[in-house]
């Protein structure tokens, strides 16, 4: 008896603790699925009774589209009901049964604003993008100066299809315009990848004068401590291997103390040189953050 | 015995206040914000999260917990080290996966572009190649030109710092595509006699 006293107190710890631990699930689920239903009668509330759309359909004098309007108007009373009588799966089916009226009617009686509105925007973005890439192809051509490149773009149709959208742009004809441009972008895109297929372009690395090169070391240290304290908060990283960065960093912050000397002196070579150094230190500390190049 | 009653009630306490830290941690969402910059850095026991945990779905979302997990999604993709997980260029190469280009027809190609651009840089890191192929084989060209990158040559300053402040590549880079901490699947190619002659002359 005297062994059993403590292993039965053990056993019913866990027991205790397994039936709390359960008892928590089982209530934040119902918790989880009554806030959910909560949320949804919230939102289906505001969407037929104040939202933009039963505007829409009040002004449209469409007694079918009212009429369904109405019929969802039921659907959240007697939702609600059944929220009130804890009553949540038919309560839920309620609600998704009159979001489905409210979505088709919705569809019904567009919003004619917010549609084209939209379709303004994207008329927008094509342009933008027809213009760009027209203007990168043309560099491309010229670039290559050779009559096969020159040739990818027929400039002819391309000018037709952008006249063509402007034109019913102004009859206000808007997805019809987007259809046309969207043919314009897609030619200019097709000709661009085409002259550039296979291609590689460099970047070379190089300075208009030593104080843009300055800025260029500068933010690169700069970007090496970004990457390093990110890591150090994202990424799990030793004690040992933070204190070891912890010091490279102190030693960098005196380096760019340097540099900045050496630049306010006006020996710009130093202060880069200083730098590129002290970012090659900060490359170690980069590594020990959880990265390797 | 006395000694060992009270040994049992501390490991008893102890066991219980585990299980309770545990039952309440595993609610706990990983992301408040979205579109929280770098989300995809998260240590490994955090990746993939259910969608009522991810911080991006509404866990009180009655549709929420009908999606699919991502982990079961995921299961039979070709594995990557780290973001999410899975290399989705592989995926597609392999294709495992089948994504509509186009989201009112279904039969639409991309126009993948195959144009490389390498970007030299300074000190011991390797220069940056960026493949059109890749990226194209996802995106329309309108996703970055000309709103995040100018088609044009030297038009664009692309730094570390604003790619880590979540602008140019760091738009998807950390937040939908691998994390910045990937330094060699950018910074791929290693520099030529040239560079380093040029580099020389600079010092």
């Amino acid at each position: 008896m005297k062994y059993y006293l403590p292993y039965s107190f053990f056993t019913s710890v866990i027991f205790c603790t397994i039936i709390l631990c359960g008892s928590i699930a089982v209530s934040d689920e119902r918790n989880d699925k009554q806030s959910a239903i909560y949320n949804k009668i919230k939102f289906f509330s505001w969407l037929v009774n104040d939202s933009p759309t039963v505007d829409r359909i009040m002004q449209s004098s469409d007694s079918k589209a009212i009429g369904q309007l109405s019929k969802a108007r039921q659907l959240l009373d007697q939702a609600q009901s059944n929220y009130d009588e804890s009553e949540w799966s038919i309560a839920d089916e309620k609600i998704s049964l009159g979001l489905k009226h409210m979505t088709s009617v919705s569809r019904k009686i567009k919003d004619i604003d917010r549609v084209n509105n939209s379709h303004r925007v994207l008329f927008k973005e094509l342009k933008q993008h027809v213009q760009s890439f027209s203007v990168a192809f043309e560099r491309v051509a010229e670039e290559k100066n050779n009559g096969v490149v020159d040739a990818l773009l027929d400039r002819n149709k391309l000018n037709s299809f952008i006249e063509r959208a402007d034109a019913l742009y102004q009859e206000g004809q808007l997805a019809l315009a987007n259809h046309e441009l969207k043919k314009a972008a897609d030619m200019v895109d097709v000709a661009l990848r085409d002259a550039r297929h296979k291609d590689v372009l460099l970047h070379e690395l190089s300075f208009d004068s030593i104080d843009d090169e300055y800025i260029y070391e500068k933010k690169r240290n700069e970007s090496y401590i970004m990457l390093i304290s990110l890591l150090q908060d994202k990424q799990t990283v030793s004690d040992a291997s933070r204190q070891f960065i912890s010091k490279i960093m102190a030693a960098n912050q005196q380096v760019v103390e340097q540099a900045e000397d050496y630049a306010l002196s006006g020996d710009k070579v130093n202060a880069i040189r200083v730098l590129e150094k002290g970012t090659d230190k900060l490359s170690r500390a980069l590594r020990m953050s959880g990265t390797s190049f | 015995m006395k000694f060992k009653r009270h040994m049992m009630i501390r490991s008893g306490s102890v066991i219980f206040v585990v299980f309770a830290i545990f039952t309440f941690s595993t609610g706990e969402s990983y992301s408040a914000d979205p579109n929280t910059f770098n989300r995809l850095l998260a240590p490994a026991s955090k990746r993939n999260p259910p969608p009522t945990e991810d911080g991006i779905h509404d866990p009180t979302g009655a549709g929420t917990k009908q999606l699919q997990v991502p982990k079961t999604a995921f299961h039979d993709l070709p594995k990557s080290r780290s973001g999410n997980y899975i290399d989705w260029v592989k995926s597609l190469d392999d294709k495992k996966i089948n994504p509509r280009y186009d989201k009112t027809d279904p039969n639409a190609v991309p126009i993948v572009m195959d144009l490389n651009i390498v970007r030299e840089v300074k000190g011991s890191m390797p220069n940056v190649v960026y493949p059109h192929k890749q990226h194209t084989e996802w995106l329309d060209c309108s996703n970055c030109h000309p709103a995040i990158f100018i088609p044009q040559k030297g038009a664009n300053d692309i730094s570390m710092a604003s790619i880590l402040l979540g602008e140019k590549c760091g738009v998807c880079h950390g937040k939908v595509a691998f994390p910045v901490s990937e330094c060699r699947r950018c910074h791929s190619q290693k520099k030529d006699a040239q560079a380093n002659v040029y580099n020389e002359k600079k010092k």
